[in-house]
């Protein structure tokens, strides 16, 4: 599923005085690295403080000044047709992005984590049941499940991020899964077991994590694909709705400009693919620090 | 291999196509009941199914008529009790059997899924191939960038710079609909991006794994041309995790013909299902996910049985 390592990246050293100057060693060596964690990092600035960082408000209309192009003075990205600045619509879009793909990602996984390790662990008819369940849900288009449980619960920030969990759980239980049925016969579980601990403390302490990185790893790269399936159902007219800024919807506003205003069929989709490229290199790199080999 | 050996065999097979056509009618039927039943999760269906601005009467009259009044568990069996006969209702929207619609609008989705397939492993084989000859070289490198770039990518987006590029402004291509060749040349190349990223890695890294095993270096050493060795001795071998691959990439290639054909007001089943969705014309939602549900399932079985016709060394259990 992952392409192995190449074998000549860097190992890791072999006494490092502290695991942050060890993690920040391993960044300087692979500069894309360290650049897509600093583009992410501004990235979640801006979204966190977009009210300090946005020239303007996400939907304040100015109709002296509509679809301005970019490098207009005062609207750096140009204005939409309600002569909303693009930059601010973009700086806001970016707060619905990443929290739907961080809270959604963190959602789905540790959903995928409890259930996975319940179902590995145990094994019987609760792993039929779970794993039955897994099998159909991976037997349907990802996108056409979000679509379809979106359509159900309704629209809007809070149900988008519902319907990417649930349509989403299901391939971090299936590792998870995996990997536990790997470490369950390990002698320290066995060990834990003999001395008397709870399943669930067992499953907790001893079974979760030492099967947290490669479901960490695929989590990461999960968080941008959550991020582009939010923008793809919201271009489609579900998800998250006008007037709120979300880099999908603003596509498919700016379609309606198609002759006429490149712009605001650009910037949104560039702000989407550098926000993507940046998690899945920093992905990238966080997997061969973890899963070596 | 011995006859006696082969029968035995050939029964082991059939053991095993039973239990798996069995997989297949369970997932099929969980599919189908988890449909029926999200759709039916939020209040009264027959609100749910027709638009906002109908007045009462006639509201209650089409609940009546589509059997939305009577008890949830009737329903529930009316509605797998038809299914089973291949009957999954009118379309709310079209007045029209809801199969019908979906098998009707299945061969532009068939003929753009196919196209598209095939330009992805026209594209990734050969990369990827070409790639694992040399870890860690120049091009190995570049086709590690691609997959993240492939990764990344808003491919629906993507598709709608095709059409500003080469439909508003170039006017190369038609930016939308389905007529002649040259319409097909964007939805194809929109909708194969949806499936290189997962081939590329694979091809890539199921070759690099052929490459290192001792049959290649028996090859080379007897003397084997590198072409020979490579086709015939690395990529032969290299190619049958793909099959499965590509079997498992159909719910991929379905997700992205729906953002794919309403990008390009292609008419296929895709279109089809996401307007379905939008105009709460749930029939045909429900006879969409029984078609792709057992799409799937079957492929993927048949994708295991000739896994197994590919690579003697796979047997049934």
């Amino acid at each position: 599923m992952l392409a192995p390592a190449q074998p000549s990246l860097p190992q890791a050293a072999p006494a490092p005085p502290g695991a942050l100057v060890h993690l920040w060693r391993h960044l300087v060596r692979r500069p894309v690295a360290l650049v897509a964690l600093v583009v992410l990092l501004a990235a979640v600035f801006a979204a966190v403080f977009a009210p300090a960082v946005a020239p303007y408000g996400p939907t304040a209309v100015d109709f002296l000044n509509i679809l301005k192009p970019p490098l207009t003075p005062h609207h750096l990205l140009g204005t939409d047709d309600l002569g909303r600045d693009e930059l601010s619509r973009i700086i806001y879009g970016a707060r619905v992005s990443l929290l739907v793909g961080g809270v959604g990602a963190a959602s789905a996984v540790g959903i995928g984590l409890l259930l996975g390790s319940v179902s590995g662990y145990f094994g019987g008819w609760l792993d039929t049941v779970i794993m039955r369940v897994v099998d159909v849900q991976l037997s349907f288009p990802f996108i056409l499940l979000v679509l379809t449980v979106n359509a159900v619960l309704g629209f809007g920030v809070k149900n988008i991020i519902i319907s990417l969990v649930v349509s989403g759980w299901a391939m971090f239980a299936r590792l998870t899964r995996g990997e536990v049925l790997r470490v369950k016969h390990l002698d320290y579980v066995t060990a834990a077991v003999a001395s008397g601990a709870s399943p669930a403390h067992i499953i907790v302490r001893h079974v979760i994590p030492n099967v947290l990185a490669p479901v960490l790893v695929l989590g990461t790269l999960q968080v941008s694909q959550f991020m582009i399936a939010e923008a793809t159902v919201s271009y489609l007219g579900f998800g998250v709705q006008p007037p709120t800024p979300a880099w999908g919807n603003m596509l498919a506003e700016g379609e309606n400009y198609f002759y006429t205003a490149w712009w605001l069929m650009v910037f949104p989709g560039v702000s989407l693919l550098v926000v993507s490229l940046a998690i899945n290199f920093f992905g990238d790199w966080l997997r061969r620090l973890a899963l070596p080999g | 291999m011995p006859h006696s050996r082969r029968a035995e065999g050939g029964r082991a097979t059939q053991r095993y196509i039973l239990t798996r056509l069995g997989h297949v009618v369970v997932v099929v039927f969980l599919s189908l009941t988890a449909v029926f039943f999200i759709l039916r999760m939020t209040g009264n269906p027959a609100a749910l199914f027709v638009p906002m601005n109908v007045s009462k009467t006639s509201l209650s009259q089409f609940a009546h008529e589509f059997g939305f009044d009577r008890p949830l568990w009737q329903q529930y069996l009316t509605f797998l009790w038809q299914a089973l006969h291949g009957n999954f209702g009118q379309s709310l929207a079209y007045r029209a059997s809801a199969m019908g619609l979906v098998l009707g609008h299945l061969p532009a989705t068939a003929a753009l899924a196919v196209l598209s397939l095939a330009l992805s492993l026209a594209i990734s084989v050969p990369l990827g191939v070409w790639a694992a000859m040399r870890p860690d070289g120049w091009l190995d490198n570049l086709v590690s960038l691609l997959v993240i770039a492939l990764q990344s990518m808003p491919i629906f987006w993507l598709g709608l710079l095709l059409i500003l590029v080469f439909a508003v402004d170039l006017r190369l291509v038609p930016p939308s609909g389905r007529e002649g060749f040259s319409s097909y040349i964007l939805p194809v190349v929109t909708l194969s991006t949806y499936t290189m990223a997962a081939f590329l890695r694979l091809t890539r890294a199921s070759m690099a794994e052929a490459l290192g095993q001792d049959y290649i270096r028996t090859a080379r050493a007897k003397g084997a041309t590198p072409a020979r060795v490579l086709v015939v001795h690395a990529l032969r071998n290299s190619l049958i995790p793909l099959v499965t691959v590509v079997g498992l990439n159909l719910a991929t290639l379905l997700g992205g013909a729906v953002v794919t054909e309403t990008i390009f007001s292609w008419p296929g089943l895709g279109r089809l299902l996401l307007n379905a969705l939008l105009n709460r014309d749930f029939t045909i939602v429900q006879a969409g996910v029984f078609f792709i549900s057992a799409v799937y399932s079957v492929t993927n079985l048949a994708v295991d049985i000739l896994y197994a016709a590919i690579d003697p060394r796979i047997h049934y259990t």
